[in-house]
């Protein structure tokens, strides 16, 4: 029989990590929720178990019943994915004392990652870092921040994913952030420890792909640019950077890989920098699976859950430095269930569901039309990569893309990725973490079609203004069937079905 | 009608399956979520919200579209907004109605279709009777 691999999470990551399973003879297995019975991650397992409860505390971040379905299901192995369960020391502790197989990082190597201010002072001896370092007492803290200067940024040690932070500009506000900082990062991470950094306004977010192995091999993948964000959360990730000459590129990989030797860390790896008039400097190391790992695999054509389930049955890195080739330009844009403008998640059925299809496009995503998304997890419902020999090229096959990809009865941030891809500053590939703040709409680009349909809609079915007599029109009362729609005078008329 | 698209304003007219936008006119024909303009260009309605400010997705291209306030004159009568059955009337003549309350209850093409009152006033007189089919335009009540 072959080896089985559980894929404790949900929706795209587990389809990604399944491909790869069935690639290597490994068979597939996963665990959903109540809430998730629609889902296609479901079917993309030869055997799936319903762990129950809607919430993720109810159910992917429920490790005693995780535990439980890999061996009902007969796994050796654990893919975590990203989120929930995957930079979590105590679950991988857990699958090892279970006898089983977490695809990730040795224990050590997660402890030592999961805690941001050690991270930081090992990782000082070879990277530069910005001043800081972990406070106790309040006095401590003002002390530090005195010292290094205001704005700092204040972190919760066990944090991540960009929760837990506060950007601070002077004593008096940090008198009063530091113990509800504490308290914060207590009750979300379960360890009130917190450092202190200089805070850098408006960086750039670039990180560093790794691989390494249990004998110490440690390759780099190249480097991401994910400056594009909002509330600390990546929308837009492109590789390679703009924003890198050569020179500071040879050195801020090189310095990724000095960092993962000294801190002896294995598996697949991020190794995050921020970058600002031509400097770099080291802020952590996140050891998992990265949302945006496709554009790396894309311009290397290295399968990056190959490798880490390779590394994971200590069947070695295989890979050497000089055999990584790097090949065009590539561009992600994370499609979430939002409002493109107010960033407002919006669970709700997917009626319509039409990605785009062509050389260098890919579509990581577990969407379906007719399906319902629930409103208990991530709004990340599809990640769009395009592929090309160059960056223009890259752009301009995104806005295809964008343009052509049709999701309908949500809305999207498709919108948002169309306003970003012909902004200049994006263009220009000179843009910072503050980028949407100053992003306009772009829209200006048929607005009468708006305009025109906006008002077709309720006027065929609405008081008219001439007593001519109109044909009527059967597809607007059965498509807006129970929408309000605003009569020409401001009035509504609703429609619902007679029984 | 004006409408304000993304802050700019557009003056638009119905005709038939014809659109008259700023003086400049353009045949429209919409099946589904699909929209053919002039026979050519084609775009896809991807998502559409109603309210004070309308939201709609177009090819993936966001527009908040509102109609431009402007003076309407006081509307003196309610018409059928589609050709079909009167099945309820719930207006009495002479009392006053909220903006949005239910008024008529029209049957066309399997729908019920609620009419509410566009404004607040005080009905005058109901011209229709339940049971009764009615065209479109057709009076259905007048307001004082």
């Amino acid at each position: 029989m072959s080896k089985r691999v559980l894929i404790a999470n949900r929706g795209e990551i587990v389809l990604r990590v399944a491909r790869t399973s069935r690639k290597l003879g490994l068979e597939p297995c996963g665990i959903y929720s109540e809430a998730d019975k629609d889902s296609l991650h479901i079917k993309h397992c030869k055997e799936a178990l319903n762990i129950g409860g809607h919430l993720p505390s109810e159910s992917y971040l429920r490790m005693d019943k995780i535990v439980d379905a890999t061996k009902k299901l007969g796994c050796e192995m654990i893919h975590p994915g990203y989120g929930f369960l995957a930079e979590n020391l105590e679950f991988s502790l857990l699958c090892k004392k279970e006898g089983l197989i977490f695809v990730g990082p040795s224990p050590s190597a997660m402890k030592l990652s999961g805690d941001k201010a050690k991270a930081r002072e090992v990782a000082s001896r070879i990277a530069p870092i910005l001043k800081g370092r972990e406070v106790s007492t309040e006095s401590d803290a003002l002390d530090l921040a005195d010292e290094i200067g205001y704005p700092v940024i204040l972190k919760a040690v066990k944090g991540g994913g960009g929760r837990g932070l506060r950007v601070v500009e002077s004593a008096n506000d940090l008198s009063k952030a530091f113990s509800s900082s504490k308290n914060e990062a207590l009750l979300s991470f379960g360890s009130e420890r917190v450092y202190i950094e200089k805070y850098l306004v408006n960086p750039r977010h670039i990180e560093v792909q790794i691989l390494g192995d249990d004998d110490s091999r440690v390759i780099h993948l190249g480097e991401r640019d994910c400056s594009i964000q909002r509330r600390h959360q990546k929308l837009i990730e492109e590789t390679p950077s703009p924003a890198l000459t050569s020179d500071i590129r040879a050195k801020m990989t090189e310095k990724a890989i000095g960092v993962t030797n000294e801190m002896a860390y294995d598996n697949a790896g991020t190794v995050e920098f921020l970058f600002k008039g031509g400097n770099f400097y080291f802020m952590e190391i996140n050891s998992r699976i990265q949302v945006e790992h496709p554009i790396t695999e894309e311009v290397t054509g290295i399968d990056i859950v190959e490798q880490q389930l390779r590394i994971a049955m200590s069947l070695g890195l295989k890979i050497k430095q000089e055999e990584v080739k790097f090949r065009g330009h590539a561009i992600e844009c994370r499609i979430n269930a939002e409002h493109p403008i107010s960033f407002a998640p919006y669970p709700g059925i997917v009626t319509k569901f039409i990605p785009p299809k062509d050389d260098g496009i890919r579509v990581d995503t577990a969407l379906y039309s007719g399906y319902s998304i629930p409103p208990f997890y991530d709004s990340l419902v599809a990640k769009l990569i395009c592929h090309d020999e160059d960056r223009n090229r890259a752009i301009e096959k995104m806005r295809t893309s964008l343009l052509t990809f049709r999701i309908s009865g949500i809305p999207s941030t498709i919108p948002f990725h169309l306003s970003a891809l012909n902004d200049d500053r994006f263009l220009r590939g000179d843009y910072d973490t503050d980028f949407v703040n100053g992003l306009k709409p772009f829209a200006s680009r048929d607005g009468e079609i708006a305009a025109a349909l906006f008002s077709i809609i309720p006027k065929r079915i609405q008081i008219l203004k001439t007593e001519e007599e109109e044909e009527k029109d059967p597809w607007l009362m059965s498509r807006y069937d129970g929408i309000q729609l605003r009569s020409s005078h401001g009035g509504y008329l609703s429609s619902s079905w007679t029984r | 009608m004006k409408v304000e698209v993304n802050g700019n304003e557009y003056d638009i007219e119905l005709l038939g399956n014809k659109a008259r936008i700023d003086g400049k006119e353009i045949a429209l024909k919409i099946d589904q979520d699909e929209i053919t303009i002039s026979g050519t260009s084609k775009f896809h309605l991807d998502f559409l919200q109603e309210g004070e400010q309308s939201f709609l997705i177009i090819n993936g291209m966001a527009y908040n579209v509102s109609k431009s306030v402007s003076a309407e004159t006081p509307l003196k009568e309610l018409k059928a907004p589609i050709t079909g059955q009167i099945i309820d009337v719930s207006a009495i003549p002479g009392t006053e109605v909220k903006r949005g309350e239910l008024v008529i209850i029209l049957e066309a093409m399997k729908m019920e279709n609620q009419i509410r009152s566009p404004i607040k006033a005080r009905v005058k007189e109901i011209r229709v009777k339940k049971g009764q089919s009615v065209k479109l335009g057709d009076v259905l009540l007048t307001f004082e």
